[in-house]
């Protein structure tokens, strides 16, 4: 054998490079999330705590002790907690059933329970309030109108603990079920062998088994509750129920950057909120810490003659929570003018063709939203890829900060990213010298920032169920590290990230809570627009866009589901 | 061709201590097995060698060439070696020829070099016909044959085995033992094989290097290593090695030596530099002991348990003078004897385990 080391040497080209490019790919990703996620929001709490450059306790403890803070307060703790034991109840149940018992067409009712979790909470906000409107369509068709003149139903803290819930449960579910199905089935059959009954099992053995799994449920409902702009702003405002949220929104509109401190407080108040929820539910879901292994089987408690009540009862939810909002938006989206009947004369698709043609300020957010979700996605998936491989194989302290960073940008609401956001480019960038504040390109950092751990968390599913010898395969074949990542670590977590990609996607585009106070005149997006229709009274073009809305995304939700097979399980959260 | 010298190697993760001190040569061409029990650290000595993990001590260097050290680090990429990952580790999205062919692209090989070189290597292993097959259409053997060929068609210096055999049926080990000689023979790389299997290293290997506990304790030729070994481990773990006290050692001086064995005398062999020595360790196997002929003095020993062996017993027997100490031996199908027997023994060979250094 004639080999190589002559031979290689002549054939590959040694080149050293000073420093590995692996070293420049952790510095570019340290700079890209220390930059978008973490220092904005550092910003965010030296403003709140010194907003003249020296810590200002009296002027905190001015704003916070003010009455409408207070009320603001209470009101947020109070539709967070009352909405989460909704979701609670509902998700757990849910959850329940599809993991552990013999119902009958579980992966379509799985998708129409996730359903209302994709559909910007704005949009079901609008759905709910029509569907229960005197003129309600659909409430007059079953003979139950509402007496007219009144209250609506809706425009309450009930109304907005009820929607929340609605909106939330699908997290607790999601977790719950995830939870459910690691349960390893030899603990479940140990408890049949010693002969306790099926409800016994379920409330001896699975639930408790389970908790850390539904505390995590809790605490995701929680913060997407504190955190929730469309249903607080929709049913609130009209209802003159202020919480945080819409009080940071009243703030800018009424003061503008003026207020910006007063804001920076509050969105640290709301985030502080937050993290105290994370927090607690951690550490109620994993007192006594329940470690289980064992092989992790499907269960299936039979639900005998209870079966077939269950599931009417299960599809008649869904029919209540998500059929009839919806066609009530369907139908209104169809009509000339709010409270028509739907008849043969009053139909037209008039409200499409504005919101689709006319209305130029509609399309301009469309087309705003549709290249800042893209641009989005894409970003943050190439940046995923090298993250999650780090996070995977090379795990250093300064990759879990990067990590935690993005982690903390999600979990806190959107309003307090999109107040860090102002206040970080407020001022004309160095260099530059001009300031982003107003344009298209605060959101798009915003966007980066909050949407970076979606994009992250799937992307490590699939990094997860690849073998790292794949890699080092590759190395020893003589690839180097950027080599490696386009031939053969891209196509292998492609799938997941790609997945991960439509879940931003999504995610950006239904946003409201983020771009809501970065939005001007010269940079719009789809998010916002729902409100801003409504609040002007075009309830019919709203109710357009709204449908339109849900359009793209059962559109998403069906091509994503698609290329499931390719997938790892848990990725796309729709799949039963 | 490429020698690879080892000399101090150590490392550890956090408090954990996997390697002490190894140093080895492997010449350029040999085939060397790495044996020891799991957690003896084998697979990290190949990750050291494979450039995967960075030694705490000591140094690498393969053909004179320092590639790993605490002061310089050859990343892997730059090795030019061949790995045999236990997996087999082929890309499931590229077909058996793109697996075969990939590290020929990296190193911007030719289209048409690159091609005769696959069909080459494929060729060697008979799976021509399989080129545009993905891994996942392949048995488990097929699979491996295509690793094989990856290091063929790359032509590397060093190849390294890492447990090649332990993902396949039983059957089908002795035809990939074939396979990894054939390999040998064709590519003339110098080939680590990491095995926890004594009878792979022992048939396989030109020399075996021994583990035990992050160290190296022997590292010889299979047959020194079956019949002297170095120490008590190795005695003990080499072909179903028995290890018994001996009293009264004297060397001959001719390589033999004679003690006692529970107070029979016995003759040995021994390491050339042993003298006289009160109390010895002497490495046994189950075919140096039998029953002792007529007139002949042996220890008696009672017959705790016969197990068949296809052919004849392995008996197991406590000697009756030392109950902590039992001889297996070989009994033929027709030898008249029930467990609960009292026999008497003789052991016709041995080896005085030197003293520990």
């Amino acid at each position: 054998m004639t080999l190589a080391a002559a031979d290689f040497a002549r054939e590959r080209p040694r080149r050293a490079l000073p420093i590995a490019s692996e070293t420049w790919v952790l510095v570019a990703l340290g700079l890209f999330v220390m930059g978008l996620s973490f220092a904005p929001l550092l910003r965010l709490a030296y403003t709140a705590i010194a907003p003249d450059g020296w810590p200002d306790a009296s002027r905190l403890a001015e704003i916070l002790g003010t009455r409408q803070v207070f009320t603001a307060t209470v009101n947020t703790l109070r539709v967070a907690l009352f909405s989460t034991l909704l979701s609670l109840v509902v998700g757990t149940l849910a959850a329940t059933l599809v993991a552990l018992t013999d119902m009958r067409g579980k992966a379509l009712w799985v998708f129409a329970f996730i359903l209302p979790l994709m559909i910007p909470p704005q949009v079901s906000a609008l759905a709910w309030v029509q569907a229960f409107s005197p003129s309600s369509p659909i409430l007059g068709l079953l003979g139950l109108s509402l007496p007219a003149g009144g209250r609506h139903p809706l425009y309450s803290e009930a109304g907005i603990v009820l929607l929340l819930g609605i909106y939330n449960s699908p997290l607790v579910f999601l977790s719950v079920r995830a939870a459910l199905r690691r349960l390893p089935a030899e603990l479940v059959e140990a408890g049949q062998a010693a002969g306790a009954s099926q409800t016994r099992l379920l409330f001896t053995i699975i639930l408790p088994l389970a908790r850390a799994g539904i505390f995590a449920g809790a605490a995701l409902a929680f913060v997407s509750s504190i955190g929730n702009f469309g249903i607080q702003a929709m049913l609130g405002i009209p209802a003159r129920f202020p919480t945080l949220i819409t009080l940071i929104y009243q703030k800018l509109n009424s003061f503008g950057p003026s207020a910006l401190s007063d804001m920076a407080i509050l969105a640290m108040l709301l985030a502080v909120l937050t993290i105290v929820g994370i927090t607690l539910a951690g550490w109620l879901g994993s007192r006594k810490d329940v470690r289980v292994d064992g092989s992790a089987r499907p269960l299936a408690l039979r639900l005998g003659l209870a079966r077939l009540p269950i599931e009417i009862v299960a599809w008649a939810t869904l029919v209540a929570t998500l059929v009839l909002p919806l066609s009530a938006l369907v139908t209104t989206s169809l009509v000339k003018g709010f409270g028509q009947k739907l008849t043969l004369a009053t139909l037209t698709i008039d409200n499409y063709a504005s919101a689709l043609f006319r209305q130029a300020a509609i399309r301009e957010g469309f087309f705003t939203s549709l290249w800042l979700t893209i641009t989005t996605a894409l970003v943050l998936t190439g940046l995923s890829i090298f993250l999650a491989y780090f996070l995977t194989w090379h795990r250093s302290r300064f990759i879990r900060v990067l990590h935690l960073a993005s982690e903390l940008a999600y979990a806190i609401p959107g309003i307090v990213i999109g107040v860090a956001m102002i206040l970080f480019f407020l001022k004309p960038l160095p260099l530059l010298d001009f300031s982003i504040y107003g344009t298209v390109w605060i959101i798009l950092a915003a966007y980066l920032a909050n949407f970076l751990a979606l994009s992250l968390r799937s992307t490590l599913g699939g990094f997860a169920q690849i073998d790292r010898s794949l890699e080092e395969a590759a190395q020893v074949a003589g690839a180097g590290f950027l080599r490696r990542m386009r031939d053969i670590i891209a196509p292998l977590v492609a799938p997941a990230a790609a997945a991960g990609a439509i879940i931003v996607f999504m995610s950006a585009l239904n946003e409201i809570q983020v771009s809501i106070l970065l939005v001007s005149s010269k940079a719009k997006t789809l998010g916002p627009m729902i409100v801003f229709l409504e609040e002007g009274g075009s309830s019919t073009l709203a109710a357009a866009v709204g449908c339109l809305m849900v359009a793209i995304v059962l559109v998403l939700m069906l091509t994503a589901s698609a290329f499931s097979r390719f997938l790892p399980r848990g990725v796309l959260p729709w799949q039963n | 061709m490429a020698d690879i010298a080892i000399s101090g190697l150590g490392k550890a993760f956090g408090a954990n201590r996997v390697l002490t001190d190894v140093s080895m040569h492997i010449r350029s061409g040999e085939f060397i097995a790495v044996l020891g029990p799991s957690g003896c650290g084998k697979t990290t000595l190949l990750r050291l060698i494979a450039g995967f993990e960075r030694p705490d001590t000591g140094h690498v260097a393969f053909a004179g060439q320092t590639v790993s050290s605490t002061a310089h680090h050859t990343p892997p990429e730059k090795r030019d070696l061949g790995i045999v990952f236990q997996n087999y580790a082929l890309w499931p999205h590229m077909t058996v020829a793109e697996n075969v062919g990939y590290s020929l692209k990296v190193v911007g090989l030719s289209t048409d070099e690159r091609k005769r070189r696959v069909s080459e290597a494929l060729k060697t292993v008979a799976l021509t016909d399989f080129a545009d097959r993905r891994p996942s259409d392949l048995s488990g053997g097929q699979r491996q044959r295509v690793a094989l060929s990856r290091c063929l068609a790359a032509r590397n210096a060093i190849v390294l085995l890492d447990e090649p055999l332990a993902n396949l049926d039983v059957h089908l080990r002795a035809a990939m033992e074939d396979e990894f000689t054939r390999f040998h023979q064709a590519s003339g790389s110098t080939m680590v094989y990491i095995t926890h299997d004594q009878s792979e290293a022992m048939t396989l290997a030109d020399r075996v290097a021994v583990m035990d506990a992050g160290r190296l304790v022997q590292f010889a030729a299979p047959a020194t290593l079956y019949r002297e070994p170095a120490t008590e481990m190795v005695a003990a773990f080499i072909g179903e090695g028995i290890v018994v006290p001996a009293e009264d050692i004297v060397a001959n001086g001719d390589g033999s030596a004679r003690a006692a064995v529970l107070g029979v005398p016995v003759s040995l062999r021994c390491a050339s530099g042993e003298g006289a020595r009160k109390r010895a360790r002497i490495g046994l196997h189950p075919q140096d002991i039998r029953i002792a002929g007529a007139g002949e003095t042996g220890m008696p020993a009672r017959i705790k348990r016969l197990s068949y062996r296809g052919g004849g017993f392995r008996a197991e027997a406590v000697c009756e003078a030392a109950p902590q100490t039992i001889l297996a031996f070989d009994l033929p199908e027709q030898a008249p004897i029930a467990p609960g027997a009292l026999v008497s023994l003789a052991i016709g060979d041995g080896w005085v385990i030197p003293a520990a250094a």
